[in-house]
């Protein structure tokens, strides 16, 4: 079945460290994948408006939602990895048009879990990045086909 | 003499063609998993390029850790449409 271009559920969200051992994270509710692009401007002379923008830096970020409290506590801050999480295709789960988003060089930035009366508990864990030569994107995409 | 299998590939970002994202990425995985031979193809937005390989780790320059510092890790080739195929350089 061809690809729809839409979007439902993640799967094979996992967190790899450098000596291979993965933590998989199940029960997830939601990704959110942030390019963090910065944008230098500048005006001068007469300018009323910015006259050139230039994107000279990013940050990306990953932050994943579940409630599988254990995995998201699994790696303390500053733990090195790759995270690898992948957007389902609406009809064809995992398979054609299925985007999978790999972040190398992850690094546990912050965990949250919180639990109240009668509800399940929920947290989430964020992912700063760097890359290993200052230029190459650590964010990569790969589609099924 | 056969060429060899290219390590990674840059794409001008003009050559993955009109349409949303996953349209350009999905053509982009249909010409280049077999140029490749990988089963999945790692497409990174380099700015003005794609820059893509078989492995999520790779980089385009030696790791600021490794002496070469600074350095491309791979000896680019024009193909004659802009497309580059890099070959991993004979000290990688």
């Amino acid at each position: 079945m061809s690809a729809t271009k839409r979007f439902m559920n993640w799967t094979g969200v996992s967190f790899t460290l450098v000596n291979g051992t993965a933590t998989a994270i199940t029960g997830v509710t939601s990704v959110s994948i942030d390019s963090g692009g910065n944008l230098a401007k500048f005006a001068g002379d007469g300018d009323r408006y910015v006259t050139t923008m230039v994107n000279d830096f990013n940050e990306p970020t990953v932050t994943v939602h579940s409630a599988d409290l254990a995995a998201l506590r699994a790696n303390p801050v500053g733990t090195v990895g790759t995270l690898s999480a992948t957007h389902n295709d609406a009809k064809n789960g995992s398979g054609s048009g299925a985007l999978t988003y790999t972040l190398a060089n992850a690094v546990v930035a912050s965990c949250q879990v919180q639990g109240a009366h009668r509800q399940f508990g929920q947290g989430s864990v964020t992912f700063h990045a760097f890359s290993s030569d200052g230029v190459t994107n650590p964010i990569s995409t790969s589609i099924a086909n | 003499m056969a060429e060899s299998i290219p390590d990674a590939v840059m794409v001008p970002l003009s050559y993955s063609g009109a349409g949303d994202a996953a349209t350009r990425l999905s053509r982009l995985h249909a010409e280049f998993a077999e140029v490749l031979k990988v089963p999945r193809v790692y497409v990174r937005h380099q700015g003005s390029t794609h820059f893509l390989s078989g492995n999520s780790a790779d980089t385009l320059l030696f790791p600021q850790s490794d002496p070469r510092s600074g350095r491309s890790r791979y000896e680019w080739a024009d193909r004659g449409d802009g497309v580059c195929f890099g070959r991993y350089r004979a000290d990688v």
